[in-house]
């Protein structure tokens, strides 16, 4: 007589559990660790087929607990399973957990369930729940018991093949006729024959009554088995012997039908269709009754250990998990349904920094956490003012009260209101600008001002001018262009916006390069950045421009990043090629116009399509131009000459430039180009035009 | 482990599918909605999900998932490939539960085109015949025959 082996429960655990206890814990428990009633279920041991191998796997004997359980009016469990009533207990913190007395609340479930075999409706599967949650993290720990008494000597199977095919015992008529006659929730039933063929069932505590007549070796006790292994029972098994021998101990051995067709198969299908089994269960003779015998049950971990299991539901839980996944989502869909080849990392890791928290850097700051960039660092020396918030869209009313919060740091918080996973940080700063004497007592602090910057460039991927005024840009120019970056310019008229990209420094091309050396912001200007703010009139000083045009050059700006990010070549990409268009080309006496159109995929093109080098916007006409400009190599923002002596010399160099007129002039060779061209005129022969002497001379 | 319990053989993990059909009036299609999530109860993440043995191998063969995106391989540019290949997460219409779901933007033309054989062949079509086109594409991307 071969001993029985009972397959212990596991549990399966869905979401809506843990949601469902985090709502108790919020709502009702709070700190309460009083024991919560929970109702699980159980089905038929299922097995299903190994899609690749062709073997039958068996699921296990699974316990399902889910968040109806809970819910007393909501508990709608289907047909043909099996209700397990329990108790959940919730602990407060991770040490009161851990350091629950585990055995004493054991021993109390498993006292409750032999209480109740002294009644007429036995607790089988009655469980015990210890849970932790932390809803900071949105993790649960947790751990079930399934208690269930063992007798000192195992029971065993009389039969010599353990167990068998039920078919094999019954045959399927009266297999489907007892399907026909199964109570809803079949955890455990007697079972009888009657005279007419059919059969009946009846609950384990009516055993005297119900079997008064029936030989012993006819009547049956089912259940609805759980285990999907052929030789073994699962465990509700356990309780079940426990108590009929507790009911009636003079009763020793039971003919048990383990029953696992729920679903019933259909008519014509062969024997094997059918998965319940069946057993001659025999008690040890030294078993004695009356006497409680010792119980086991908490459940293994994944691991096989004896130990907690947790559940992680961060992702659908946390809502900064959830704002995270859902924007990166979006970005996703582009990229599935329209752009397979969008790098969408590449522009998400790009590190911005926005020198200018105004009207441009606001707008600016915003589409790129459209596009899901995670770092943005802002820079601006003002405060929120009365006119800000309608134009700004980072700043609100509250922002200009008490003088006004730092524009910088009140546009960095407000950026992680919007998305607090975004890693945005401000810094209140003046940058110097040539033409703006720094007063001997105002050095030091430049200084550190030039040293915060460089450290800010270098930290960051791209520098975005985004300021209100021409000098200011030439500090960031020169830096940037001296760490290899890029930047980004932006410049609003009152209708009339211009958008570029600085091209590479000279010395980071190889020499072989041939091509256009696109050029900078002061490229086409033959006079130094000088003082443009003091003495300007009001409508000048706030820069009036119309409304819609901060946000259409802000947007260009970034889409214009973006092209270049996706190009291979990145900041060396090429000016899409200029193309004549006697047309277009009236309407603007720029050097080297070009007019679009240029086709996808030519020089100049990244997967998102064009990557000018300037693009001027002409909001009266609603019409954008766009501009390659060249590299000038007596440039005072950019010119080798510049940004070298830039690189040898370091702040003194740079205070020059703040404090003398015409230090850059002399130093790019601007002051001899102006000598040149007055040289030029004085020396062009202006001959008579023959006959037209009262015609103006120009 | 005492004799009388049987020891559980490490073996394949448990993943629990609760597979919905939702109708998205935005769309005017049925969708195909599902939750996946192990015996813990936490819901997979969208690597493990394109892993399992929901889908039939052919959808997503190809297809590597990144931290940051998708890559479908070829399959955008075989006529062939999944009508499917959409997989969006967001939350149930009803329950308000955070789901998978195959996004429904392409359904209609999918199922339009068998249902255009079948007409020429004959068949008369009616609601029901819709959906059980419709249901046909759904079974090409995932796997839905009982053992």
């Amino acid at each position: 007589m071969a001993a029985l082996q009972f397959s212990p429960f596991t549990s399966q655990v869905s979401p809506q559990l843990w949601h469902q206890l985090s709502k108790l814990k919020i709502d009702v428990l709070k700190l309460s660790q009083d024991s919560i009633d929970l109702k699980a279920t159980y089905g038929a041991g299922r097995t299903i087929v190994d899609r690749e191998s062709g073997k039958d796997i068996g699921m296990g004997c699974m316990l399902s607990a889910s968040g109806d359980g809970f819910l007393k009016d909501r508990f709608a469990p289907a047909a043909n399973v099996a209700i397990a009533s329990g108790a959940v207990i919730n602990y407060n913190t991770i040490e009161e957990f851990k350091d629950s007395n585990k055995k004493a609340l054991f021993s109390q479930t498993a006292d409750q369930i032999w209480a109740s075999f002294d009644t007429d409706e036995p607790q089988i599967s009655r469980f015990l729940l210890i849970t932790f949650a932390d809803l900071k993290k949105y993790k649960f720990f947790y751990w079930f018991a399934f208690p269930a008494f063992v007798p000192a000597d195992a029971w065993t199977v009389k039969e010599s093949g353990g167990l068998a095919s039920a078919e094999s015992v019954f045959g399927t008529e009266k297999l489907e006729k007892i399907a026909d006659v199964l109570p809803a929730h079949p955890s455990a039933f007697l079972l009888k024959e009657c005279e007419n063929g059919t059969f009946e069932t009846a609950p384990l505590s009516k055993y005297a009554a119900f079997f008064k007549e029936v030989p012993e070796d006819v009547r049956t006790i089912g259940f609805l088995d759980p285990s999907s292994d052929p030789q073994s029972p699962g465990w509700p098994l356990l309780n079940i012997l426990a108590y009929l021998f507790h009911l009636t101990p003079t009763h020793k051995s039971h003919r048990v039908l383990a029953w696992r067709d729920s679903v019933v198969p259909a008519a014509g299908s062969p024997a094997s269709a059918w998965k319940s089994r069946f057993a001659t269960v025999v008690a040890s003779p030294n078993s004695v009754p009356g006497v409680r015998p010792s119980a086991v049950g908490w459940e293994r971990n994944a691991q096989g250990k004896l130990a907690p299991r947790m559940a992680d539901l961060g992702s659908s839980m946390d809502p900064l998990q959830l704002a995270e996944q859902a924007c990166a989502l979006n970005l996703k869909l582009m990229r599935w349904r329209i752009l397979p080849e969008l790098q969408l990392e590449t522009v998400a890791d790009t590190k911005c920094l926005l020198l200018g928290a105004g009207t441009l850097g606001c707008y600016v700051a915003r589409t790129l956490m459209a596009w899901g960039v995670k770092k943005i660092s802002l820079l601006d020396s003002s405060r929120v003012s009365f006119s800000n918030p309608v134009r700004q869209p980072l700043f609100e009313f509250e922002d200009c009260l008490d003088g006004g919060k730092p524009k910088a740091e009140c546009a960095a918080a407000r950026l992680k209101k919007i998305y607090p996973g975004v890693d945005a940080n401000g810094y209140s700063m003046s940058i110097p600008m040539p033409g703006h004497p720094i007063p001997k007592e105002a050095v030091a602090q430049a200084k550190k001002d030039v040293e915060l910057l460089e450290k800010l460039i270098d930290e960051h991927d791209v520098v975005f001018l985004l300021m209100d005024s021409r000098e200011s840009r030439w500090l960031p120019s020169i830096i940037a262009a001296s760490k290899n970056k890029i930047v980004m310019n932006a410049a609003l008229g009152f209708d009339t916006f211009v958008v570029m990209r600085h091209g590479p420094r000279a010395t980071s091309f190889p020499a072989s390069h041939t091509g256009i050396r696109l050029g900078c912001y002061y490229c086409n200007d033959i006079v130094a950045p000088k003082d443009s703010l003091t003495d300007r009139t009001l409508d000048q000083m706030c820069t009036v421009t119309r409304p819609g045009l901060a946000s259409i050059a802000s947007s260009t700006c970034v889409e214009l990043l973006v092209s270049m990010l996706q190009h291979p070549q990145g900041l060396h990409a090429p000016a899409p090629p200029v193309t004549t268009n006697a047309a277009a080309a009236s309407t603007t006496a720029d050097v080297g116009a070009n007019e679009d159109g240029s086709g996808g995929g030519g020089e100049g093109t990244s997967i998102l399509g064009l990557v000018p080098h300037q693009i001027r916007g002409y909001l009266g006409q609603f019409r954008n131009l766009l501009v390659t400009g060249q590299q000038f190599e007596r440039c005072t923002g950019c010119s080798e000459k510049v940004i070298q002596a830039y690189e040898k010399e370091g702040f003194p160099m740079l205070l020059q430039a703040f404090n003398e007129e015409s230090y850059l002039e002399r130093l790019t060779g601007l002051d001899k180009l102006y000598e040149e061209s007055e040289a030029a005129l004085a020396n062009a022969d202006w001959g008579e035009q023959g006959g037209n002497s009262d015609e103006d001379d120009f | 482990m005492p004799s009388y319990i049987l020891q559980q053989e490490s073996k394949n993990e448990i993943l629990t599918v609760v597979q919905y059909i939702v109708y998205s009036p935005t769309f005017r299609v049925p969708a195909f909605y599902f939750l996946i999530y192990d015996q813990a109860g936490t819901p997979l993440g969208l690597e493990e999900v394109v892993s399992t043995s929901l889908f039939k191998p052919s959808t997503l063969s190809r297809t590597t998932v990144h931290e940051t995106h998708i890559d479908l391989g070829n399959s955008h540019l075989d006529p062939t490939a999944s009508v499917f290949p959409l997989l969006s997460q967001g939350d149930h219409p009803v329950l308000q539960t955070r789901c998978w779901y195959f996004h429904p933007c392409e359904t209609e033309r999918a199922v339009k085109e068998l249902l255009k054989e079948r007409q020429d062949g004959g068949d008369t079509m009616g609601l029901e015949q819709w959906l059980e086109i419709w249901l046909v594409v759904l079974s090409s991307v995932v796997n839905m025959e009982e053992e």
